[in-house]
C-alpha cells in the first residue's frame, strides 16, 4: 500500500476570479481507494477533473508514472490513457454501439487489432454484467447500464488508476446499487480508485481513506471510521450531521 | 337542436343547409355562366338547363326560408321551414345542387383547361388570355425550360455536394484554437487557419451571391486569357456553367461551415471530455466521436441549403449560366410576354423546392435512428 501513484501537490484552481482550489495536497496509493466527499461547489469534482487536466490548472503539480502533468511538455495522452475516468453523465459516445464504445480507445490510441481490443471490451463487459449488450445502441441503455459501459470503456485502457466523478448522482435511487456493486468488485480487485461520491454509505463501506472537501480546501482525511463516527473538524461534524439527518427524514 | 338529431353536419337536418346550399348553387350557375367549350355538354341543352333549374330552384326555397327567417326572427325555428319534412326535402336538394355544381366544375374547369391546352398547342401565335398564354409559352419554350431545369438542379445539386466536402475543410479550419501545450508554430498556424476561415465567411456572407457570380466568373476569364487562350478556349474551360457552380459551391461553403460550426458546437462537451480522458487526441476524438455526431446533427440544415441552393441560383443567370431563370429570360425575350411566363417560372421553382423538401424529410426519416427524443430510462 505504500507505492504513491498519484501525487497532488499545491494545487490551485480558479474560475475567473473564484478560487475554486486553494493549494490541495493528497497523496494516493497503489492499491487504495479513495472517497472524496463534501457539499456541493466544494471544489471536489473540479479536483477530480484537475487529476487528468480535463480542466487547466493554474498552480502546482500533479505527479503521476514519475513525470509531472503540470509539465507543459509532458505526453498528456500518453499519461491520461492510465487514468481511467468515470463522468456523472456517463458520456458514452452516442454514435457507436455498446462494444464500440469499449474497442474504440484501446483501437485509436493503444494502436491493438480490433479482434484483441473486442477480445478485452467483452471481458470487461462480462465483469460489469453486460454481455447481453454488447451490440445494444449505447443511447437506449438505462443510466445504470450506460454507467457499467462507462465503467467497462474506462477499464478497457487498462488504466492504473481510475476516478469516478459522482458516478451514481445521475441515477434513481433503485439502480444506484448495480453501479455501486462494480465499483465494489473493482476495489476488491485492488484497483486504485478516487471516488467523489454522495453515497456515504459506500464511502463508509469500500474505502481506504475519506478526504472531507470544504470551499476548496481539504478539511479532514482519514480513515472512514474516523471521519464518520468521530470528525475532528468542526464543518465536517456539521456536514456529516446534515447527511444523517437527511437520511432519516 | 332537438334530440333526434344524429350524424354530421352534412347528413343532418339542419337549417343551414338553406345558407351552404345556395352558396354552392351560386358558384354553380358563375361557372355556368362562364365561357363554354366546344368540349362543353352543359350548354343551352337539356342537361345544362336541367343543372340551372336545380340552383334557381334551391335558390327560390332558400329564399323564402330567408324571409321566413327575417319576418318570424324568434319563432324562426318552429316555423314550416324549419319543421321535418320540409328540412328533408331541402337536404337531399342540397345533395343535388351539390351534384349538379361537380358537373359544372367538370365541365367549366377540368374540360376547359383540357381544351386551353389543346388549343395552345395548336395555336400559331401567343394567344391572348393569361392562362392559355402561359400554357402556350410552356409548351413552345418546352426545350428551353427543361435544359434549364436540369442546369438548375444539377447547379443546386453539384453546387452543395462540392460545398460540403469544402465545407468540411473549412470547419475544421475555422475550429482551430491555440491551446497553452502547442508549440509557437503550431499555435501560429491554428491562428492563421481559424483567422482565414473567419475572413472568408466574412466576405461570402456579406456580399450578394449575384456580384460575386460576376467577380468569379470575369476573374476566372482574365486569369485564363494572361495565359494567351482565344475566348473561344476559355468560353470551353471557364464555361458560364463552370464558373456559375463555383460561385454556388464557394458560397454555400460559407454557410454550410456555419452550419457545421453549430452542429460540433451542439455536441456535449462530455463526448469530447470522455474521448480526451481515454487517451485520445483532440484531433482523434474530433473525427471519431464529435464530427459524425455533428455532421448528424446538420443534415436537416444542409438539406435546407440544397433548397437555397435551387432559388438562389437563379442569380446566376447574369452571366449567361443557362439554367431555369435564364430559359425563362429567353423564352419571355421571344414571345413579348413577361408576366405569364415567369408565374410558370415561379411554378416551376415552387415544384422543385416542394419535391425537394419531400424527398430530403423523407431520406431524413431513413437516415434518422432515434438517437434524440427517446430519454433513457435511467
Amino acid at each position: 500500500m505504500d507505492e504513491c501513484v498519484l501525487k497532488i501537490e499545491q494545487l490551485e484552481k480558479r474560475f475567473g476570479s473564484l478560487e475554486v482550489l486553494k493549494g490541495i495536497d493528497l497523496e494516493i496509493h497503489k492499491g487504495e481507494v479513495v472517497c472524496i466527499i463534501g457539499a456541493s461547489g466544494s471544489g471536489k469534482s473540479t479536483l477530480l477533473r484537475c487529476i487528468n487536466l480535463l480542466e487547466e490548472t493554474d498552480a502546482g503539480h500533479i505527479w503521476f508514472d514519475g513525470k509531472d502533468l503540470m509539465d507543459l511538455s509532458v505526453d498528456l495522452n500518453a499519461l491520461r490513457q492510465k487514468i481511467g475516468m468515470v463522468f456523472q453523465s456517463f458520456n458514452l459516445f452516442n454514435n457507436k454501439n455498446v462494444l464500440d464504445n469499449c474497442t474504440l480507445a484501446p483501437m485509436t490510441v493503444r494502436r491493438i487489432s480490433r479482434s484483441q481490443a473486442e477480445e478485452t471490451a467483452v471481458r470487461n463487459l462480462t465483469t460489469v454484467g453486460l454481455k447481453d449488450f454488447i451490440y445494444a445502441d449505447s443511447t437506449r441503455l438505462s443510466g445504470g447500464q450506460k454507467q457499467r459501459v462507462a465503467i467497462a470503456r474506462a477499464l478497457c485502457m487498462e488504466p492504473e488508476i481510475m476516478l469516478f466523478d459522482e458516478p451514481t448522482s445521475a441515477l434513481d435511487p433503485e439502480i444506484v446499487g448495480e453501479v455501486l456493486d462494480v465499483m465494489k468488485d473493482l476495489a476488491a480487485q485492488g484497483m486504485t480508485m478516487v471516488v467523489v461520491t454522495h453515497e456515504m454509505a459506500f464511502a463508509k463501506e469500500v474505502s481506504d481513506r475519506v478526504v472531507f472537501m470544504d470551499q476548496g480546501v481539504i478539511l479532514e482525511q482519514g480513515n472512514p471510521k474516523e471521519i464518520f463516527v468521530n470528525p475532528k473538524n468542526e464543518r465536517t461534524r456539521e456536514f456529516l450531521a446534515r447527511y444523517l439527518e437527511d437520511r432519516q427524514a | 337542436m332537438n334530440a333526434t338529431a344524429k350524424g354530421n353536419f352534412i347528413t343532418r337536418d339542419h337549417p343551414y343547409v338553406f345558407l351552404g346550399g345556395s352558396l354552392i348553387a351560386l358558384l354553380g350557375l358563375s361557372l355556368l355562366n362562364g365561357p363554354s367549350t366546344p368540349y362543353s355538354f352543359l350548354t343551352d341543352n337539356v342537361p345544362g338547363l336541367l343543372c340551372r333549374l336545380v340552383f334557381w330552384a334551391f335558390l327560390a326555397i332558400s329564399v323564402v326560408a330567408l324571409i321566413f327567417k327575417l319576418v318570424y326572427k324568434k319563432y324562426y325555428r318552429s316555423c314550416v321551414m324549419c319543421r321535418q319534412p320540409m328540412l328533408k326535402i331541402s337536404r337531399w336538394a342540397s345533395y343535388l345542387v351539390v351534384l349538379a355544381c361537380v358537373l359544372a366544375l367538370i365541365d367549366r374547369g377540368l374540360l376547359q383547361l383540357i381544351y386551353t391546352v389543346q388549343t395552345a398547342m395548336e395555336a400559331t401565335s401567343n394567344p391572348q388570355g393569361f392562362f392559355p398564354s402561359m400554357v402556350y409559352m410552356s409548351l413552345k419554350g418546352k426545350d428551353m425550360l427543361l435544359t434549364g431545369i436540369w442546369t438548375t438542379v444539377r447547379l443546386a445539386l453539384l453546387g452543395t455536394a462540392i460545398a460540403f466536402v469544402l465545407a468540411i475543410f473549412m470547419v475544421f479550419l475555422r475550429i482551430q484554437e491555440p491551446d497553452k501545450r502547442d508549440n509557437d508554430l503550431v499555435r501560429f498556424l491554428k491562428w492563421i487557419a481559424s483567422r482565414f476561415a473567419r475572413f472568408y465567411i466574412f466576405i461570402i456572407r456579406g456580399t450578394p451571391m449575384m456580384v460575386q457570380a460576376l467577380v468569379f466568373y470575369y476573374f476566372g476569364f482574365n486569369l485564363f486569357k494572361r495565359t494567351g487562350m482565344t475566348v473561344t478556349e476559355i468560353n470551353h474551360v471557364w464555361s458560364f456553367f463552370v464558373s456559375g457552380l463555383c460561385t454556388v459551391s464557394l458560397n454555400s461553403t460559407a454557410y454550410l461551415t456555419e452550419v457545421l460550426r453549430g452542429g460540433i458546437q451542439a455536441v456535449d462537451r462530455g463526448q469530447t471530455e470522455a474521448a480526451r480522458s481515454l487517451g485520445m487526441s483532440n484531433w482523434q476524438s474530433m473525427i471519431k466521436v464529435v464530427f459524425p455526431q455533428a455532421v448528424k446533427n446538420s443534415i436537416p440544415a444542409i438539406g435546407n441549403e440544397f433548397i437555397i441552393n435551387i432559388k438562389d441560383s437563379s442569380v446566376l443567370s447574369v452571366i449567361g449560366v443557362m439554367d431555369l431563370m435564364y430559359a425563362t429570360k429567353s423564352v419571355s425575350g421571344i414571345y413579348f410576354r413577361s408576366l405569364e411566363i415567369y408565374c410558370v417560372a415561379a411554378l416551376l421553382y415552387l415544384i422543385l423546392t416542394w419535391l425537394s423538401s419531400l424527398l430530403l424529410q423523407y431520406l431524413g426519416k431513413k437516415l434518422d435512428t432515434p438517437v434524440k427524443g427517446i430519454p433513457s430510462s435511467n
